[in-house]
Formats: C-alpha cells, structure tokens, sequence
C-alpha cells in the first residue's frame, strides 16, 4: 500500500518505521511491568535489545531455511544476481524465527547477567503481540505476508508493493492478524496486570498458535513453505501448542 | 578488568559513530548491511560495557549504536520482502 514514507529529502522505509515504533512501545509496555516481578528498568532495557537482536537473526535464519529449497534449486540464477541475493539477505523474516531468537537473545541476557528469565518472560511476553500488531501494520503498508484474492470491497489493490501482485484484490490478512495480536496484548494486560499463579506465557504461546494456523489459510505469498499440506508457520503452531499445553498438564501433575 | 570494560565502552563508541556515518550511505545495500551488523556488534558491547562498570563513554556508545542500528534499519529495510524477494518469487 504504502511501502515508503517521505519526509523532505527523506525516504524512509514503512515497515522500518513501523516495526521501530513497535518495538519502542514494547519496551515500554515491558517497563511500566517491571515492579510485578520485581526487576530493574535497565535490565528490562538491555534484555529488550538482546531479545530485539534475536528477534532481527532469528526471523531471518527460519527465513532462510525455508527458502533452501529454492536457493538450492536457482542457485546459479540467484547467486549470479546481487539484486536477488541481496532480497534473499536483506528481506524476508518468519516472525517464529523472530519469536525463538528473542527468547535465546533474552536468555543469554539474563543467564550472563544473574537475572531469572521466567520473570523478564512473565514480565516481557505481553509486549509481543503489541510489537507484532505494528509489525504487521508494516507489512500491510509494504504489500508483503499478502492475502487470498479475494473481490473489493474485501479485497485491496497492492499496486504500489514491490512484492504483491498488481491488478489483483488481495484479502489484507495483515490488517487482521494486526487486529488480532492487538486485542490479544489488550487481553493479556489486562488479565495479567496483577500477578497470577498461571504464567501469561503459555496463554500467548497457544492463543498465538491458534490464531496463526488460521490465519495461514488466508495467506497466499508461497515463499513461506508448504510441506505436507502445512505451512511452515502451521506446523510450528502446532508443535507450540501441542508442547506448550504438554508442558502445563505435566507442571500441573507434579504440583498435584 | 578496569581496562578490559573501557575498552568495550570504548569499542561500542566507535562501533556507534562508525554505523551512524554509514546510515548516511544506506541507499546503498552493502554500508546498509554492515550499519546493521556494526549497530548490533556495539549494542552488545555497550550493553556489557554498562553492566560491567557504568560511564559517560559507554552510555554514549550504546545510544550511538541503537541510533546506528535504528538508522539503518529504517533506510534500508522499505519492504520487509524486498525487490530481491519480489524477483525470487517470480521463480514460482
């Protein structure tokens, strides 16, 4: 829709933009947090830009793994080109990988520094799906993570992507899974404004899960991977969900 | 130890002037990446540097290098899948 924003002399890119603005009210989000599991605002600060960092490698690692089979199919093609290089090693991100590396990112933190990581999760995990509902605001304005054709007024035109097809209404799935992750960090803050004995993590690890394997069948960019039937993204909402509900009915025995 | 930390503090300094003056070529994809990459590298020295033992120089250098990385960030990245992408999915 909207992948530059102008200002003078200035172009800057949408989703740069965007996913800057997220990640900024995250961590304020995660700050104003602090006091319910008893950390210090640096730590908060310094383990947000490690887990920011991992969330940066992380989504661009799975990308890349996901994208193997293409790479090593058009490898001549691809590698001959920088400009296809280049769009392989500058864009592209699966926000799994984004969710994994920022969890490792935090953790390396947080073991180095002597500080529990249950509680910068407990404390920080509300951010996420604020920081991703901004995230997919910048992929609405990029035309990239595009929809199902679907007919206006339901379907967009994309015309200005440099990703999306042109000429075709596309169902703008960015713009719901925005809204989703939205009112999922609404629900989150509000429910787990006071500490509770469940952690909010597992209840958006599965809600997260769930809405994503939906939400992928509206989702029609196949640079994503399909195996089996299966996205990428399903199958590891599935092993999320299974693994994080797994881990709770485990817990739970033992506390029995 | 004390030299140890002042030279991280000192490392994420130039590291934050060095990605700063890089986002100023961003246009271009290879200062752009190496802005990146340089922003992250003094973000964490920075960061360690902090912890280790607090100064005026490693406070700098850290918030040069969010602005580096920032900077860089927001001139380059215009499409989360960029043009390269777009030329890749033509393989499909």
């Amino acid at each position: 829709m909207f992948p530059y924003i102008k200002l003078g002399p200035l172009t800057l890119g949408a989703y740069g933009v965007l996913i800057i603005i997220g990640f900024a009210l995250g961590v304020f989000v995660a700050v104003m947090r602090r006091k319910l599991y008893g950390l210090e605002t640096e730590d908060i600060l310094y383990a947000m830009l490690f887990a920011g960092i991992g969330i940066g490698v992380g989504g661009k690692l799975l990308f890349l793994l996901t994208a193997l089979p293409d790479l090593i199919q058009n490898a001549g093609e691809i590698f001959s080109s920088p400009e296809q290089l280049m769009g392989y090693l500058v864009g592209g991100f699966v926000f799994y990988g984004g969710l994994f590396g920022g969890l490792l990112g935090a953790f390396l933190y947080t073991r180095r520094y002597g500080i529990s990581f249950a509680k910068f999760c407990n404390t920080a995990i509300v951010s996420v799906p604020l920081i991703h509902a901004f995230g997919r605001l910048g992929c609405f304005c990029a035309g990239c993570c595009y929809g199902v054709p679907a007919d206006p007024p339901l379907g967009l035109y994309f015309n200005n992507s440099p990703v999306a097809p042109h000429g075709v209404a596309l169902f703008p799935v960015q713009l719901l899974e925005a809204g989703l992750n939205l009112l999922l960090f609404f629900v989150l803050a509000l429910v787990f404004r006071k500490r509770r004995r469940l952690s909010p993590v597992p209840v958006y690890l599965i809600s997260y899960a769930v809405i994503r394997f939906v939400l992928e069948y509206f989702r029609y960019d196949a640079v994503r991977g399909i195996f089996f039937g299966l996205s990428t993204s399903q199958w590891i909402s599935v092993a999320l969900a299974l693994g994080t509900g797994l881990f709770l009915f485990v817990r739970r025995r033992k506390m029995a | 130890m004390e030299n140890k930390t002042n030279g991280k503090a000192i490392a994420a300094l130039v590291l934050g002037i060095f990605g700063v003056l890089l986002s100023f070529w961003s246009a271009a994809l290879i200062p752009a990446i190496v802005g990146i990459i340089v922003g992250i590298v003094g973000i964490i020295l920075g960061v360690m540097a902090r912890k280790e033992q607090p100064s005026g120089m490693a406070t700098a250098g850290l918030v040069l290098s969010i602005v580096a990385l920032v900077l860089n960030v927001v001139f380059l990245i215009a499409c989360v899948c960029t043009i390269g992408i777009a030329a890749a999915g033509s393989l499909y």
